[in-house]
């Protein structure tokens, strides 16, 4: 038997690995504390339990806990509470005007719905109900949050299975609450081909008229029945216990011979318990873009959203639109636009807030010797007091710890070993010191001493590797490569170390490298790493808070010996620098190259754009994607 | 003068004493006494049958071995003591410490009619003892055990509805429950727990700060009836049926608009509350009776 000691770093090591598991049961408003009871330990429970004895989970039940959070309280906007009995009360006004008998009517249309085509007037006291009481803040959101954060606090976790309007109040949780392995939501709403995503940050149905929110969102969770697009055929298909616990053959996730029958939600939950055999990581859709882009850019503000800017938006066309993605609504809007359209360019978030827009290229001007300023707090950009020294696209720009932003590398104007500085201060670029070869699609990562570690690239010596020093604004050389690399990407390990890993040689667009090196700061060298299952280039590579490192989609072979032709991946692999090896993930939804990849403060990363190989029809994507860590 | 202002003081020193003595002693918390449950509740004449009768009583004031079990006379005698109950786990208790005091006492009934059961108890800082309500046991031909009248329409007319034995349960809950449940007890006694609670749940619908208490009452009584209706957590056709029992009862109880609006408004006030079941195992402990007394 486990016992919870909430904050050990030591807790229930043996008999509980990886910590105490509760999962909530986070209710809709029509759902009742009697049936919310069902849900959660008639339902729920036992075909967790199950599922994991029949799959021979390593999870110990006995370090699993079953909670009802239970609900129906809601606060508008105008701070009003509107709890479900006001929404119950219409429809019951609503029988009792027509003399209907109540019994069999009112809890026939509530528990027995399934096959039942709700009549007009009842649907009409339902929708007059619910749109009053659809809300934007749960009435207890501190409580909840209390919940959940203790519940998930040390070396626990929480996990939320929030169902229909419980959704709305685990949203709420996003701005308070990392989503990491302490706090794990899954929404469960209907039909299927309206249901939210599984994984927050805002998973609310849309359009779905039992809950009328506007902002749609994708399907990609399993959903029983056959639903069709009647109110009586939403309402069946939107309640737990027969949407989403009903079995193949009627039980509720269970037969009565005790064989699971497959709701997908459970083994969606199963999969979110540390120390489960079952994956939690994966991809879900999110909003798209207001536009298509490619080479385009992406920077975490400080409170949270991310800047997009530029890109082609169709071949050949670079755009000036720039827009904000709100992790808490999970939404993109527009916001100023940039100066001149600009794609392969880069983007820096600066120390005061604002974000350097540097170089790129368009349709009119080429390449681009201009940069801008975005400003958060008026939305705007601005230019730079002074051009760049040289222009240039497909370049790296890295922050320095002197506040000041190194360009290096990429299609230069004048010379390709050109780099140069940006100071903040005084608004000005400045030469600073040449690298020692030109290389374009190289790799920038600043290390934890402070210098920059400038690796491969498109050039003539694309095993080479060198070192930018700010406090004396040289480049020196530093231990070669293992293999030449370009296309590639380099992440800095909670260690101190760079995984490279990927790109492709200088050969040919065909030649991807499925290989990597981790470079160590304090030899100077590089060591082979291990390889990852698929070779891939101008893929998007990102530190998990955990310390691992996300790897995504990518060009690629389309045979498997990557002879004559390029497509991209769907597959993503995760590097572990502890056990230093490769391990796979959810496949991407959408395979695209190109793409960026941004860590959010939430623990989650956001995928942006990117495009199908430029080799073969061009596809720009204006979708988006949610990495679940 | 001296003996003027001596007067004076002894006025003020019974006008204070007056006052307190108005003002009465300090409030002390309703002693809190359970549900008495017992089994069975019907013998057949001139048979020998144990009654098993059980009260939770969790409330620390208690004073130990003062639960008494009363026979109720006629109206102008003195009930007659009967035996006290314990919480030792020994003759019929489950647990003991639990909080649920049993007794079981042999009956043997030479005429046909009904006597009734009471509980009385001592607690610390209150003069007089608490009494519970009656519970009727019914002695009939053949132990068979009498339902109260159906009461129609007119069970439909109040939220409160009738409950003509005034055993918490509404007569139509009664009727049904043992009409629907003949071959169970212990299910019967598990409903009854869940339907008293409901009802009280309902009638306090309009008092918030007891929705919480109420709410929690009714969650004991559903792990009850999930303790007596399956065999283990893993006991998925007992699962499914408690909560087809507990899903039917409901629908049963909420059969009229004021109580089904009633629900709703209980539910709205609970607000953001959670609610944790234990294990299996533990769940016995939330019946307010000993399932281990029951046969079948």
């Amino acid at each position: 038997m486990c016992v919870a000691v909430l904050g050990s770093g030591t807790l229930l090591r043996g008999q509980c690995p990886n910590g105490f598991t509760t999962i909530f049961f986070a209710n809709g408003i029509w759902t009742t504390f009697h049936q919310s009871y069902v849900s959660t330990y008639f339902v729920l429970k036992p075909a967790v339990q199950l599922r994991l004895t029949q799959t021979q989970n390593s999870v110990p039940q006995s370090c699993l806990a079953f909670t009802q959070a239970y609900d129906s309280r809601f606060v508008e906007a105008n701070s009003t509470v509107i709890d479900y009995s006001e929404v119950a009360g219409q429809i019951i006004t609503a029988i009792q005007q027509r003399g209907l008998d109540f019994g069999a009517t009112f809890w026939t249309y509530v528990n027995l719905a399934a096959n039942l085509v709700v009549p007009d007037w009842f649907a009409e006291a339902w929708e007059a109900g619910i749109s009053a009481a659809v809300s934007t803040n749960a009435a207890d959101l501190p409580t909840q949050e209390a919940w959940y954060t203790t519940a998930g606090s040390g070396n626990n976790t929480a996990i939320v299975v929030a169902h229909s309007q419980g959704n709305l109040y685990v949203n709420q949780l996003y701005p308070v609450v990392s989503l990491s392995a302490s706090l794990r939501p899954i929404a469960v709403a209907s039909p299927a081909s309206h249901t939210a995503v599984a994984d927050g940050p805002w998973f609310t149905l849309s359009d779905d008229i039992i809950l009328n929110i506007p902002g749609a969102l994708l399907a990609n969770t399993t959903n029983t029945p056959a639903c069709g697009s009647s109110f009586g055929d939403q309402f069946s298909c939107h309640n737990f216990d027969w949407s989403y616990m009903l079995g193949n053959n009627g039980q509720m996730g269970i037969n009565s011979t005790g064989n699971f029958s497959g709701p997908a939600i459970v083994d969606a939950i199963i999969a979110r318990i540390p120390g489960s055999s079952a994956p939690y990581r994966q991809f879900v859709p999110t909003h798209n873009m207001e536009s298509p882009r490619t080479g385009h850019t992406a920077t975490l503000l400080p409170e949270g959203q991310v800047l997009i800017t530029g890109g082609w938006s169709s071949r050949g066309q670079a755009s000036t639109t720039a827009e904000l993605y709100t992790a808490v609504s999970g939404a993109f809007s527009p916001t100023g636009n940039l100066k001149v359209p600009r794609q392969d360019h880069s983007a820096t978030l600066l120390p005061n807030g604002k974000v350097l827009i540097a170089g790129g290229e368009n349709q009119n001007d080429g390449i681009l010797s201009t940069a801008e300023l975005y400003d958060p707090s008026t939305g705007a950009f601005t230019f730079t007091s002074g051009p760049m020294m040289a222009g240039v696209y497909g370049h790296t720009a890295t922050l320095l710890s002197t506040g000041k932003v190194l360009i290096a590398g990429g299609t230069v104007v004048g010379g390709l070993t050109t780099a140069q500085l940006y100071d903040p201060t005084a608004d000005a670029f400045t030469f600073t010191d040449s690298m020692s070869t030109p290389r374009s699609w190289n790799t920038a990562t600043l290390l934890q001493n402070g210098k920059v570690l400038i690796a491969g690239g498109n050039g003539t010596m694309l095993a080479s590797a060198e070192i930018y020093d700010p406090s004396n604004g040289s480049f020196n050389p530093t231990g070669k490569m293992v293999s030449p690399r370009f296309a590639h990407t380099a992440t800095l390990l909670s260690d101190g170390r760079v995984l490279l890993a990927g790109g492709a040689l200088s050969s040919g667009f065909f030649d991807y490298l499925a290989t990597s090196e981790l470079y160590d700061p304090t030899t100077g060298n590089f060591a082979p790493g291990p390889t990852m299952a698929t070779a891939r280039a101008f893929h998007a590579a990102t530190l998990l808070q955990d310390g691992t490192v996300l790897l995504a989609s990518g060009d690629t072979f389309c045979g498997a010996n990557g002879t004559g032709c390029t497509t991209v991946t769907p597959t993503a692999e995760v590097f572990n620098p502890v056990s230093a090896a490769f391990g796979t993930t959810g496949n991407i939804n959408t395979a695209r190259d190109n793409a960026t990849a941004t860590l959010l403060l939430n623990g989650v990363v956001l995928i942006t754009g990117g495009d199908t190989n430029a080799t073969n029809a061009l596809n720009i994507f204006s979708s988006a994607e949610l990495y679940i860590p | 003068m001296k003996q003027i202002i001596s007067l004076f003081i002894l006025a003020i020193g019974l006008a204070l004493v007056a006052a307190f003595m108005l003002r009465g002693t300090p409030a002390i918390a309703a002693p809190s006494m359970g549900t008495m449950y017992a089994f069975p509740t019907a013998l057949a004449i001139n048979k020998a049958t144990v009654i098993t009768l059980t009260i939770p009583i969790p409330d620390p004031a208690l004073i130990p071995n003062s639960v008494n079990l009363l026979k109720l006379g006629p109206s102008d005698a003195q009930p007659t003591i009967l035996g006290i109950l314990h919480d030792d786990g020994k003759s019929g208790d489950a647990v003991a410490g639990d909080g649920i005091y049993t007794i079981q006492v042999p009956f043997d009934e030479t005429s046909t009619g009904n006597f009734q059961l009471e509980v009385s108890a001592a607690f610390r800082g209150l003069l007089r003892r608490v009494v519970t309500p009656p519970i009727t046991i019914a002695v009939t031909l053949d132990g068979t055990i009498p339902l109260p009248p159906d009461p129609g329409r007119a069970g439909l007319t109040t939220l409160a509805g009738i409950d003509s034995n005034g055993n918490g349960v509404r007569d139509d809950i009664e009727r049904y429950i043992a009409l629907t449940y003949p071959q169970s007890a212990k299910t019967r006694a598990a409903l009854t727990q869940m339907a008293a609670a409901l009802e009280s749940e309902l009638l306090n619908a309009s008092s918030p700060q007891l929705a919480v208490p109420d709410t929690l009452r009714w969650a004991y009584s559903a792990d009850c009836l999930d303790y007596v209706m399956a065999s283990s957590d893993a006991d998925v056709a007992g699962l499914a049926n408690a909560a087809n029992a507990l899903a039917a009862l409901e629908s049963q109880a909420l059969n009229t608009p004021s109580r089904a609006q009633a629900d709703f408004q209980v539910n709205g006030e609970l607000g953001a509350f959670t609610y944790s079941r234990p294990n299996f195992t533990g769940l016995a402990a939330r019946c307010d009776f000993n399932p281990g007394n029951f046969p079948n």
